[in-house]
C-alpha cells in the first residue's frame, strides 16, 4: 500500500516537473522569436537609411511644406475670425450710434415741432330771391375761399415748461368789410341812411393793395396770433398757462381746425363770438382720473376780457373770471361728456384824449393854469362804450360705436353801464341791454369701413343750429338746418361737402336760402 | 380597496391638474407676448391697461411727479401695430388720425419713435415703452405691465 502511494506521488511530482519544464521552452522559444523581428527591422531601417540618404532631405522639405501649409492654413481661418468679429463689432458700433443719433432726434422732436394746417373751400348758394337778407351776413356769389394757413411751433423746454404758438396767416384785412350801409324806407321813399358798425358812415372796405418801388404790386396780408402761450405743469392736475389762449368751452372752439371739426361753415355759437374765443390772461387748469372710466376736467380763466384792444392790452381795470368744469365718462367703444363754461367780464371802449388847463395872467399872457388845478395838463378816457357780458355754455357728446351726438348752447347778456349812442338824421339812439342765444347740435355716424378700408373713414351727418343775435330786435333770428358728409381718405386729409338752408326768423323775413360748401382741409 | 382606488384617482387628478396649471403660465409668458417696459427708476411698479393707454395717448403726462415720456416703436413696425391694437384699441392709421387731431386741437405731438425701445427706455429718465418678453432685459428697465 505504501509503494502505491510513493509510485503515485512520485509519478505526480514528475508530471509538473514535465509541463513546468515545457512551459519555460515555450517562452524562451517566443522572446527568441521577438528578439530576432526586432534585430530584423533594425537591419532593415538601417538598410533604408543606408540605402535612401539622398531622399531623406526630400521626406524632410516636404514635412516642412506640409507642416507651414497647415500654419498658414490655421492663420487663413484665424484672421477669418477676426475678421468676423471686427465685422461685427463694427455693425454693433454702427447699431449703437444709430441708437444715439435715434434718441438725439427723439428728443429733438420733443423738444421742438412745427406743424400746421390749411384749407380751399368752395361756397355757392340758391335763394329764392336774389336780394334776400341772408346775403346781408352771407357770401352771395359763388366763390373759392381760403380762410388761411396756420402754423404751430411748439417746445417742450424743461420737464414742465412748455410754450406752443399758433398762428394764421391770413389775407385780412384786404377785402375786409368795415362798414356796411343800412336804408330805411317808408312807402318806397328813403327815410333814414346809416352805416353798420357806424351810422355816420357808408359802406367801406379795406384794400391793403401796396405798389413795389419799381414796378407791379401787391395786397398784402396779415398773421393772427391764434394763441400764445406759456405751461407750467408740474402736475397733470394742476398747470398754469400763461399769454393768449384759446377759452376753454365747449366742443367746436377747442377743435376749432378745419380738418378736425366736421363742417365747412361753423355754427353760429363760434361764427358770432356769443362767448370769446380767445382770452389774453392766466389760466389754471388740470384733470383727474379718479377711476378708469372717470375723467374730470377744470380750467380757471383770468384775463383782460373782451374789449376793442383786450388781445394784447385792456381798457379798464376790471378783468374778466371763467370757469370751466367738464365730466367724461368712457367705455371701450362708448363716451358721455357733459361741459359748461361761466363767464364775467366788462367791455370798455375808450377814447383817450389830452386836456392841457391853461390861465390868463396878470400879464394877458396865456400860462398853464397850476394856480386851479394839480395837474395843468393831465389824460382823460372818455368811455364810448362800457358793458358787463354775463356768459354761460353747456356742451354735450354722447359716443357710442362710431355714432356720436353732440352739441352746444350759450347765452350771452349784455348790460350796459355806458351806453354808445348813435345819431342817425338828428336822431340820437342809444344801445339797448340784450340777450344773445345760440345752440347747434349735430349727429354724425362713421361708417364701419375699418375693415374694409385700413385708412378711409366716412362720416355722413345731418344738424340743426339756432341764432338769436338780440332779444331786443325781432329781425335777427336765424335757423339752419343742414347735412352733409366727412370723408377722411388718410389722416392728413379731410374731404367735405355740406348743403344747409339758412332760415331767416325774423319778424317779416320769412326767407330759405341753401348754400352748398365743400371743403378739403390739410394738416401736416 | 375602495379608499386605495380612490386615493389614486384623487393622485391622478392632482397630478393632472398640476400639469394642466404649470402650462397655464408658460403659455401667458410666451417669448411672442409683449411687456410693457419701465426705465429702472420710474417711480411706479406696476400700471394698468387703462393708465398705459392714457399715457400713450398723453392724457397722463405725469406720475408721482416725474413727468411720463412714453416711447413707440418706429412706425410700421409688427410690435408696434401689435401694441397699438392691443392697448390703444386702434389700427396704426386711426391712431396717427388721432395725433393729427390732437395736434390741430392741442399742438400736442406723438410719443417719440425708437428702433430699439428697450435701449431707449434704458438711457431716458420716466421713459415708457414696450417689447416682446424675449428681447426684455431686466437689467435695463423693469416690466411694469404684461399684455
Amino acid at each position: 500500500m505504501k509503494t502505491i502511494e510513493l509510485k503515485t506521488i512520485l509519478f505526480s511530482m514528475l508530471t509538473i516537473v514535465f509541463f513546468a519544464v515545457n512551459a519555460v521552452a515555450q517562452e524562451a522559444e517566443k522572446t527568441n522569436v521577438t528578439d530576432s523581428n526586432a534585430k530584423g527591422n533594425n537591419t532593415a531601417m538601417s538598410a533604408k537609411t543606408d540605402a535612401g540618404t539622398a531622399t531623406a532631405a526630400n521626406a524632410t522639405v516636404a514635412e516642412r511644406l506640409e507642416a507651414l501649409q497647415a500654419k498658414v492654413e490655421a492663420q487663413e481661418e484665424q484672421i477669418k475670425t477676426l475678421s468676423q468679429q471686427q465685422q461685427m463689432a463694427k455693425e454693433d458700433r454702427d447699431d449703437l450710434s444709430m441708437q444715439v443719433m435715434e434718441a438725439n432726434a427723439a428728443a429733438a422732436d420733443e423738444k421742438f415741432t412745427i406743424s400746421g394746417f390749411l384749407d380751399l373751400s368752395h361756397t355757392a348758394s340758391f335763394a329764392k330771391y336774389d336780394d334776400a337778407i341772408t346775403y346781408y351776413y352771407q357770401p352771395k356769389y359763388n366763390s373759392f375761399y381760403q380762410t388761411g394757413v396756420n402754423l404751430y411751433l411748439k417746445s417742450q423746454m424743461t420737464e414742465t415748461l412748455s410754450a406752443l404758438v399758433e398762428t394764421r396767416f391770413s389775407y385780412s384785412p384786404n377785402g375786409n368789410i368795415t362798414n356796411k350801409s343800412q336804408v330805411t324806407r317808408v312807402d318806397g321813399v328813403e327815410t333814414a341812411r346809416t352805416g353798420d358798425p357806424d351810422p355816420n358812415k357808408g359802406f367801406e372796405r379795406t384794400d391793403t393793395y401796396a405798389k413795389y418801388q419799381f414796378e407791379g404790386g401787391t395786397r398784402l396780408g396779415g398773421v393772427n396770433i391764434e394763441r400764445a402761450h406759456l405751461d407750467w405743469k408740474p402736475r397733470d392736475w394742476f398747470g398754469i398757462r400763461a399769454g393768449r389762449y384759446l377759452t376753454p368751452f365747449g366742443i367746436w372752439n377747442e377743435d376749432h381746425g378745419s380738418p378736425v371739426v366736421l363742417t365747412v361753415a361753423l355754427p353760429f355759437l363760434i361764427s358770432w363770438d356769443v362767448v370769446p374765443t380767445a382770452q389774453t390772461g392766466l389760466m389754471v387748469f388740470g384733470s383727474i382720473f379718479p377711476t378708469d372710466l372717470l375723467k374730470l376736467e377744470y380750467a380757471v380763466t383770468l384775463s383782460n376780457g373782451r374789449g376793442p384792444t383786450e388781445n394784447f392790452f385792456d381798457t379798464d381795470h376790471n378783468k374778466a373770471i371763467g370757469l370751466r368744469t367738464k365730466i367724461q365718462v368712457a367705455g371701450e367703444d362708448w363716451l358721455i361728456s357733459l361741459g359748461g363754461y361761466g363767464y364775467y367780464g366788462k367791455y370798455t371802449d375808450i377814447e383817450t384824449e389830452m386836456i392841457t388847463e391853461y390861465r390868463i395872467d396878470e400879464t394877458g399872457t396865456q400860462v398853464l393854469d397850476d394856480v386851479n388845478y394839480d395837474l395843468a395838463q393831465r389824460s382823460n378816457d372818455v368811455i364810448t362804450d362800457k358793458h358787463k357780458e354775463y356768459i354761460g355754455t353747456v356742451d354735450l357728446k354722447l359716443n357710442w360705436k362710431g355714432l356720436t351726438l353732440f352739441g352746444e348752447a350759450g347765452a350771452r347778456k349784455s348790460e350796459y353801464l355806458v351806453r354808445p349812442e348813435t345819431v342817425s338824421y338828428g336822431t340820437t339812439i342809444w344801445a339797448a341791454d340784450f340777450i344773445t342765444n345760440s345752440a347747434y347740435g349735430m349727429l354724425a355716424y362713421q361708417l364701419p369701413l375699418e375693415k374694409v378700408f385700413d385708412t378711409l373713414t366716412i362720416t355722413p351727418f345731418v344738424g340743426v343750429d339756432y341764432l338769436d343775435l338780440s332779444d331786443a330786435n325781432d329781425t335777427s333770428k336765424f335757423g339752419i338746418y343742414r347735412f352733409g358728409i366727412n370723408i377722411k381718405p388718410s389722416p392728413y386729409v379731410t374731404l367735405k361737402a355740406n348743403a344747409y338752408r339758412v332760415d331767416s326768423l325774423g319778424e317779416g323775413v320769412d326767407e330759405k336760402t341753401w348754400f352748398v360748401k365743400s371743403q378739403v382741409a390739410v394738416s401736416f | 380597496m375602495l379608499k386605495l382606488l380612490k386615493s389614486k384617482k384623487i393622485v391622478v387628478m392632482f397630478t393632472a391638474f398640476l400639469l394642466l396649471f404649470s402650462l397655464v403660465p408658460a403659455q401667458a409668458e410666451s417669448t411672442d407676448d409683449l411687456v410693457v417696459i419701465a426705465n429702472k427708476r420710474f417711480s411706479a411698479d406696476n400700471l394698468s391697461l387703462t393708465e398705459v393707454k392714457r399715457i400713450f395717448k398723453k392724457e397722463i403726462t405725469n406720475f408721482h411727479g416725474t413727468r411720463v415720456k412714453p416711447i413707440h416703436a418706429r412706425d410700421g413696425n409688427a410690435l408696434r401695430q401689435q401694441f397699438v391694437n392691443k392697448v390703444l384699441g386702434m389700427n396704426p392709421s386711426a391712431e396717427k388720425k388721432y395725433w393729427q387731431e390732437m395736434m390741430v386741437k392741442k399742438g400736442m405731438n406723438p410719443p417719440s419713435e425708437l428702433t430699439n425701445t428697450v435701449r431707449g427706455v434704458f438711457s431716458t429718465p420716466g421713459a415708457i415703452s414696450y417689447c416682446f418678453r424675449k428681447d426684455f432685459n431686466p437689467t435695463t428697465s423693469k416690466i411694469v405691465l404684461s399684455l
